[in-house]
């Protein structure tokens, strides 16, 4: 049943056509004869004291708590626990607190209904303004404010020009197509789980350390993945009790989460916010910032929110020199699903809180976009107060400016620039295997594709350090019995760290061929032999790149503020496979234009997410597109292929200039995502 | 996300069908594309015990141009509706209406008949077959009985259709020079519209005659706006008189602040459709105000 021996059959397919045709193999496709079907009974309060639980598996059976894994994991301790189940009270709609198993999911759904749960509802702390002076939500703990670092050093300064603001990216809900899932495997001595997940190494670590289970009695596996934004990446509750669920009955246990379960249960992203202040000279250089940043962590203290103040705040300056800089840092406790990173995980909330206010400076001293930026731009390299590393920013802006015919584009009303630093994830690196047998290669990484398309650099790269033909070689899913040790997928970070693993494991490969078969061997010599090198690239120093959004946006015959077209330049490295950079591009503006018109997480003031549908999650729809262009600045980087980080660009970019455009058209000052239809109805119609 | 148990019958005719009506009363639910039945029946807010598939009576998928009139089976596609040319010509609200239903996935399943009986407010259909003076038809055992689609929609997800009916067809007159359309907001795509208006109207080149004008998606039902039908009837055609119904209409609607908006800002959209969909009305035929 499992994917190696199908492969066999057929001649390795793009992972893209694999799918056009039918044949993914997605978590929810696996079947095994005497499965059982896992359905999580949800708390319905957003906070609540429970009183009585009775139901077939409980927190008092599975009395385990969760860990932080994955991307932002945090060692933390904080008094917070995080049970797998609640036993005394519960935090947030839709945290788990009792399990059913059936025989199908029909009857799993039926017998979740018959589960007896009393609450004595509480109070719930939702706006995370108010957390931070609300009663705590957790009842060892003496404040919600968790997380309160200081980062540069406090300074006066009396500018000519002193702007403030309070600024925020309100939560967004992931909603990849493919929700969350699982199947847990059991069998009497040995875990195997197969997952949606982009990280099978996080899910091992998580249900090891929850289960208390040895490395070696756990093996993950990665399924083809539909999607996921981050939301992956991480371990959750559901998982440990699929896979508790597996070793109590020594039978597979399937878990497939519903839309619904994933609007309310599968970590938000965003939810950040900042008082932001700038003192800047009459000419438009910024000598000074200060930045308040509150995080909205939600109930618990895992997923990115303890990490997220702080990173937000290093990288407050975006791809400006500005000298002094100070940033209080808090995330706080509020009875809503916890926080995890979601497309850009940080990056996004920088350069929206520092470029709305340059954008605001701007029309404070009738400056143009460009060289307002320009002039708090540096030329060579630039290391701000905080230790955030940019190169070249002046002259990227400028080359930017002359490829995008900036001086004819900025004639139009609604016209929004955004200047942005893309800070991949290098941390710790990224490993790749490549072996050859049989007469093909086969390729693993340390993490793989929730939709990129991992498999077409990887195999191009084989196939060029090899020189191998591209039908002879296979890219397989991530597993953690094929490679030891290895990371994940997120934070830009495949392509450059995966992507130099598998060079200097095909490198070492053609080492061994040339002691073996001397220097001048063929493709055909090198397959009729084995090899089997596995390496973990690690990285030194930053490796961070520039970006620029134009977007344009017009006014419909209803009299709405509509976005027409949006163009990046950005400067990816070495482009290793140009169709799939265009479309990471274009799919990630699309998701930077759902965060300024439409996404939201929202809820009530009872902590209930009044959000009961994908549609009404605020996901945009094909017909929501405007037009694209794209264009690359591919200055190769210091790595041996040359790449650079690319996949969140886009979020990080679109919507600060998105939303400049509709404020331009509007005539008044947006401060916060997304922004609503009455905000962009101009003229008040 | 997985409903209730029920039991499903696939009746191939339509007396098959009304009895199993007869002997379930409330407790059977006609399924026709179930585009809205089925997510509901899966989110649990609905279990009907008996699930009544009407999709093999094939008698009752069928448009009928009877010249005066055009007759729509109930099982008739939106998909089917959009395309059919004698619609275009002589009623062109109602395909204009249908192809702006969600997305072609939804129309190619949804039924005609099944997006007016489902009585949701949110659902185009209801406005654009008021405005044109349709009736519906519905049949128990004991025979068909012709409702006004003005007396049909009573309240949020009710509707005149008794527990034993189906609504058979839906009757719309074709009244010659009438114009008007339909047009909605939607913040994305597929999801409930802010607001949507049909309007449809006759004139004698200088004056408005018999102006329709409902409103979907703000109030418990789809709204018929009498008062600003009755104001703008005689009236000269201009763009005063048309801003000024604009607003009438809009205060007869009864929207409710939610996530796609407050309800000032809806009332402000309803009145904005109005005057686009009388001023693109007018446009199409030459006498602009």
């Amino acid at each position: 049943m499992l994917i190696e021996e199908e492969r066999k059959l057929e001649k390795p397919l793009p992972a893209s056509v694999r799918f056009v045709l039918g044949r993914g193999k997605y978590v929810d496709d696996i079947f095994f004869d005497n499965m059982l079907y896992l359905k999580i009974v949800r708390s319905p309060y957003a906070r609540a004291k429970i009183l009585k639980v009775n139901g077939e598996i409980t927190g008092r059976e599975l009395s385990a708590s969760m860990t932080s894994v994955g991307e932002g994991a945090t060692e933390r301790k904080t008094r917070v626990n995080y049970p797998v189940l609640a036993t005394d009270y519960v935090s947030y709609v839709g945290q788990p607190v009792a399990a059913v198993i059936a025989e199908d999911i029909y009857e799993a759904e039926d017998k979740a209904e018959e589960v007896e749960i009393e609450y004595e509802p509480l109070k719930p702390v939702v706006d995370p303004y108010k957390a931070i002076d609300s009663e705590p939500i957790h009842p060892n703990t003496n404040s919600n404010v968790f997380v309160d670092t200081k980062l540069g050093k406090d300074f006066d300064e009396s500018a000519d020009v002193v702007l403030e603001e309070r600024l925020g990216c309100e939560r967004i809900i992931p909603n990849p197509l493919e929700p969350r899932g699982i199947v847990a495997h059991y069998d009497g001595t040995r875990l195997t789980i197969y997952g949606s997940t982009q990280s099978v190494y996080s899910w091992k670590e998580g249900i090891c350390s929850s289960l208390k289970l040895s490395p070696e009695q756990v093996r993950v596996i990665q399924m083809d993945t539909g999607g996921a934004f981050g939301s992956k990446g991480g371990i959750y509750p559901e998982y440990i009790v699929a896979a508790y669920a597996s070793i109590k009955t020594k039978r597979p246990v399937k878990w497939i989460e519903t839309r619904l379960e994933h609007l309310q249960a599968t970590a938000h992203g965003r939810g950040a916010y900042a008082d932001m202040k700038i003192y800047a000279r009459r000419d438009g250089r910024i000598v000074g910032l200060k930045a308040d940043i509150l995080v909205d962590s939600g109930a618990y203290p895992v997923g990115v929110a303890p990490w997220a103040p702080s990173w937000i705040g290093y990288q407050i300056t975006g791809p400006y020199a500005i000298e002094k800089v100070y940033v209080r840092a808090r995330a706080v406790y509020t009875n809503k699903v916890p926080l995890g990173p979601y497309r850009g995980a940080g990056r996004p909330e920088a350069a929206f809180f520092v470029e709305r206010m340059i954008d605001m400076l701007s029309d404070k001293l009738g400056k143009d976009a460009l060289e307002i930026r320009k002039i708090n731009t540096h030329e060579g390299k630039w290391k701000s107060p905080l230790g955030l590393e940019v190169n070249d920013a002046r002259s990227f802006l400028a080359r930017a400016a002359r490829q995008l015919r900036y001086s004819s584009l900025k004639r139009k009303r609604g016209f929004g620039l955004s200047f942005f630093v893309l800070i991949p994830n290098l941390e710790p690196g990224e490993s790749a295997r490549v072996k050859i047998q049989d007469g093909i290669v086969r390729v693993w990484l340390g993490g793989s594709s929730h939709g990129q398309g991992h498999d077409e650099f990887a195999r191009r790269i084989v196939s060029e350090e090899l020189d191998v033909p591209m039908e002879k070689i296979y890219f397989e899913n991530s597993d953690t019995e094929k490679i030891n040790r290895g990371v994940g997928s997120w934070g830009s970070r495949s392509a450059v760290l995966a992507g130099a693993a598998i060079v200097e494991a095909c490198r070492k490969i053609r080492e061994k061929a040339r002691a073996k078969l001397g220097p001048r061997f063929k493709a055909e010599d090198l397959l009729s032999f084995e090899f089997d090198e596995s390496v973990f690239f690690k990285p030194e120093g930053q490796l961070n790149s520039l970006g620029v959004n134009v977007v344009l946006a017009t006014k419909d015959k209803l009299g709405f503020g509509r976005i027409s077209k949006i163009i990046s330049y950005y400067d990816a490295g070495n482009l290793l496979n140009r169709n799939m950079a265009v479309s990471q591009v274009i799919g990630g503006a699309m998701q930077g234009l759902g965060q300024v018109l439409s996404e939201r997480a929202a809820y009530n003031e009872d902590g209930q997410l009044v959000i009961g549908s994908i549609s009404e999650a605020g996901v945009l729809k094909i017909s929501a597109t405007p037009d694209f262009e794209v264009i690359f600045d591919r200055e190769k980087s210091r790595m041996p292929h040359g790449a650079k980080g690319l996949g969140e660009s886009p979020t990080i970019g679109v919507p600060p200039a998105a939303i400049r455009a509709l404020e331009k058209l509007a005539g008044k000052w947006f401060t916060k995502t997304p922004l609503t239809e009455e905000d962009i109805l101009l003229n008040g119609g | 996300m997985y409903p209730k148990d029920f039991e499903y019958h696939s009746p191939e005719g339509i007396e098959e069908a009304l009895n199993i009506l007869e002997k379930n009363g409330s407790e059977a639910k006609i399924m026709g594309g179930g585009q809205s039945l089925i997510p509901m029946m899966k989110l649990r807010i609905v279990a009907p015990k008996h699930i009544v598939d009407i999709n093999k009576i094939s008698s009752l998928d069928f448009i009928k141009d009877e010249g005066k009139r055009i007759v729509i089976g109930t099982l008739t596609r939106m998909a089917d509706v959009e395309k059919y040319e004698a619609l275009r010509k002589k009623v062109r609200i109602i395909p204009e209406c249908a192809e702006q239903i969600a997305d072609p996935l939804v129309r190619n399943m949804g039924t005609f008949g099944g997006n007016i009986a489902h009585g949701d407010p949110n659902n185009d259909m209801p406005a654009a077959v008021l405005v044109t003076g349709a009736r519906i038809v519905c049949r128990s055992k004991s025979g068909a009985r012709e409702i006004e689609a003005r007396n049909f929609f009573v309240d949020t997800f009710t509707t005149a259709l008794k527990e034993n009916e189906i609504l058979e067809s839906v009757v719309i007159p074709v009244s010659r020079g009438y114009k008007g359309t339909y047009i909605k907001m939607e913040r994305i795509a597929g999801d409930y519209g802010i607001a949507g208006v049909a309007v449809w109207f006759s004139s004698d080149g200088e004056r408005f005659r018999d102006c329709r004008i409902a409103l979907t998606g703000v109030g418990p039902t789809v709204i018929y706006a009498e008062k600003a039908c009755n104001y703008l009837n005689d009236q000269r055609i201009t763009r005063e008189a048309i801003k000024r119904a604009s607003e009438v209409a809009s205060q007869e609607s009864k929207p409710s602040d939610d996530l796609r908006g407050s309800e000032s800002f809806k009332r402000k959209v309803v009145s904005l459709l109005v005057r686009r969909a009388f001023e693109v009305s007018l446009k199409e035929v030459g006498s602009e105000p």
